[in-house]
């Protein structure tokens, strides 16, 4: 600290309310919380043939009582700083006191949502190392002026000076490309499948002059189609769920923490400490591995029970591209790593890969068969898609460990790589049937302080052995 | 330093009845369907060597439940608590050996049922950020020695 003599009170703030914006979004909570009963209300009033004056009377006595209770609740919400923590009281009827030592206030985000902004004001979120994507304290309408003498107060840094730091923001291209390439989507393959057929056995058994109606006939057909409208609007509501998650997403690096910014409507700001993240892990999704695409989300202490979203570091980010940005972002987990360095597991492990879940693919089919002769085409085709499952697995897996970097692949459909610190795992894994102890192979997985496991199966047990002891407490 | 040996640990043998009492949780229910469904196969004119299959496919099932499947884990389990990693070994039929650095673990807990405490056993539950490992049957005395033990070792400062 300074030789300056210190200020006896430390640093303090007057208590203060929040911009009279907060009146509004507290108002317009009520007027959210009371839809039900507005709802209910309507159907009554509808009943007993009053509904207009129901409506009137509910529409004037429900501003009233929203604007008051807005009013009164926004004059009960005040914060201030004192005995070094802020301190943050709200609460008509049961007034709460939430206080924050200022040593543990590691920064003070900003989101906005649309009532935010069209008055021009700031969502604080006072954040802790607890973190999460919510402040501890949340201040729902703060003009940028007191925003920033807040700051001052608490001893924060200025806001953001965020030109001179390292940044990731998305490109429209980039948004656009993340819904077309959204993982869920894969999921969705077998119906589209299942609605071409129908498709072409509609179009090819009668003339092309019927109509739409004439050709549903069978309840199959009528059930089919609508699994195609149920595709396609789930396609849409996973392109448009991307578009509003990841609009606007960008992530700084603020020195010892990232700060990732999202949302379309409503902003949402996280500030996650680099310490915490003890691994990414990196999906390369059936639509997005073709193109050299990833997608990157932080596996972080306390961070579990985030939404996803919530936990992305970068939404899509070309792959070759991953080794720089992470030498930038997430410095601990810099490095760079061939393909070719990989230890993958052996040529006679393949079977083991292909033959357990094909078997079991292949007994299922034929007894679907026996109960539903339809179903034959099912052998063929479900056996040599399990095969082919087992192969891609095989072709994923590897593990590679440098000074600076554990990294574990594994997957089929969705190839994931978990990049992880070696000296920060939460525990590790090596584990063999008794089968795989006779042809000498072993499993290997850990597990990161996210809770995420990740798991190569049938390595060389002398690698597996080699793996397992290099991964021990120095 | 090196640690080459296996953990060396044992699970005391009430263990078994604790593994076959837990058992007893699906082979009860399963007993009761099973042979009241033979029984009533019997009245149909299904072919006869069905409910005869059914009776011995399910006794096969609790044999291997009550008796193989408790002796096995029993047999298998080995711990050993070191300055800096707890060693578990254990599994039927995948034998899953684990490390768990003492710094990572962020409390420990001994938990007992009504089960274990009529066999005089407890067990010790280590929570990690990751998650948690159970060393499932553990006379009370080893059992606090153990979790002691390990709050102990993992006092020593982590930046999680």
């Amino acid at each position: 600290m300074s030789e300056e003599p210190e200020q006896p009170a430390g640093p303090t703030l007057a208590p203060r309310r929040l911009h009279p914006a907060g009146a509004v979004l507290s108002a317009l909570d009520d007027v959210r919380n009371a839809l039900f009963s507005v709802v209910v209300l309507i159907v009554l009033g509808s009943q007993s043939g009053n509904l207009g004056t129901v409506l009137v009377l509910l529409g004037v006595v429900g501003a009233a009582v929203a604007v008051a209770t807005g009013y009164v609740r926004w004059r009960a919400e005040t914060y201030e700083i004192a005995d070094a923590a802020i301190l943050h009281r709200h609460g008509v009827i049961s007034p709460d006191e939430t206080v924050v030592p200022l040593a543990r206030v590691h920064s003070i985000d900003v989101a906005q949502g649309p009532i935010q902004r069209l008055f021009g004001v700031d969502e604080l979120h006072v954040q802790t190392a607890g973190g999460g994507e919510k402040g501890e304290i949340v201040l729902r309408a703060v003009s940028p002026a007191e925003t920033a003498r807040l700051r001052a107060a608490a001893g924060l840094p200025e806001a953001t000076a965020t030109d001179e730091l390292p940044e990731w923001r998305i490109s429209p291209r980039g948004l656009i490309l993340v819904g077309l390439t959204a993982p869920q989507l894969g999921m969705l393959l077998p119906l589209v499948g299942a609605a071409f057929a129908v498709g072409n056995e509609l179009i090819g058994q009668q003339g092309a002059r019927d109509t739409l109606a004439d050709r549903l006939p069978t309840e199959t057909d009528a059930i089919l189609l609508l699994i195609a409208a149920a595709v396609l609007a789930t396609w849409l509501l996973s392109f448009l769920g991307s578009l509003v998650a990841f609009a606007g997403f960008s992530v700084t690096r603020d020195g010892d923490h990232l700060r990732i910014h999202r949302g379309f409507l409503q902003r949402r700001a996280t500030s996650v400490p680099l310490r915490r993240v003890h691994a990414v892990s990196v999906a390369e999704g059936p639509f997005r591995r073709p193109f050299g695409l990833c997608s990157v989300r932080l596996e972080t202490a306390g961070y579990g029970s985030e939404p996803s979203a919530a936990r992305t570091l970068f939404p899509l980010l070309p792959i070759t591209g991953l080794d720089a940005q992470l030498a930038t972002f997430v410095p601990a987990l810099a490095g760079t790593s061939a393909p070719a360095e990989f230890t993958r597991p052996p040529h006679r492990a393949i079977r083991r890969y292909i033959l357990p879940g094909t078997l079991t693919v292949l007994l299922l089919a034929i007894a679907a068969t026996f109960a539903w002769p339809v179903a034959w085409p099912g052998i063929p085709v479900l056996t040599a898609l399990a095969a082919l499952d087992g192969l891609a697995r095989y072709r994923s897996a590897g593990s590679h460990l440098d000074s600076s970097r554990l990294l574990l692949r594994h997957g089929s459909i969705t190839r994931r790589t978990l990049i992880a610190r070696p000296t920060r795992l939460q525990d590790h894994s090596f584990a063999q049937t008794t089968l795989q102890h006779q042809a000498q192979l072993a499993d290997i997985s850990i597990t990161v302080a996210s809770g995420t496991t990740s798991k190569v199966a049938h390595l060389e047990a002398t690698d597996a052995t080699t793996l397992f002891n290099r991964l021990r407490p120095a | 330093m090196t640690h080459d040996s296996e953990p060396t640990g044992r699970l005391p043998s009430q263990a078994r009845l604790l593994f076959a009492g837990r058992s007893l949780g699906w082979a009860v229910p399963l007993v009761l369907v099973a042979f009241t469904g033979a029984g009533a196969l019997e009245q149909t004119d299904a072919p006869g060597w069905v409910p005869t299959a059914i009776r011995v496919a399910v006794a096969l099932a609790v044999l291997a439940g009550l008796v193989v499947e408790p002796q096995r884990r029993w047999r298998n389990w080995r711990y050993e608590l070191r300055d800096d990693e707890i060693d578990l070994r254990r599994g039927v039929l995948v034998i899953t050996r684990t490390l768990i650095p003492t710094i990572r673990v962020q409390h420990v807990d001994t938990q007992r049922t009504w089960l274990s405490d009529q066999l005089g056993l407890r067990s010790v539950v280590i929570h990690t950020a990751g998650g948690s490992h159970r060393i499932p049957a553990l006379r009370p005395d080893e059992a606090t020695r153990i979790r002691d033990r390990i709050a102990q070792l993992a006092q020593r400062p982590d930046d999680v």
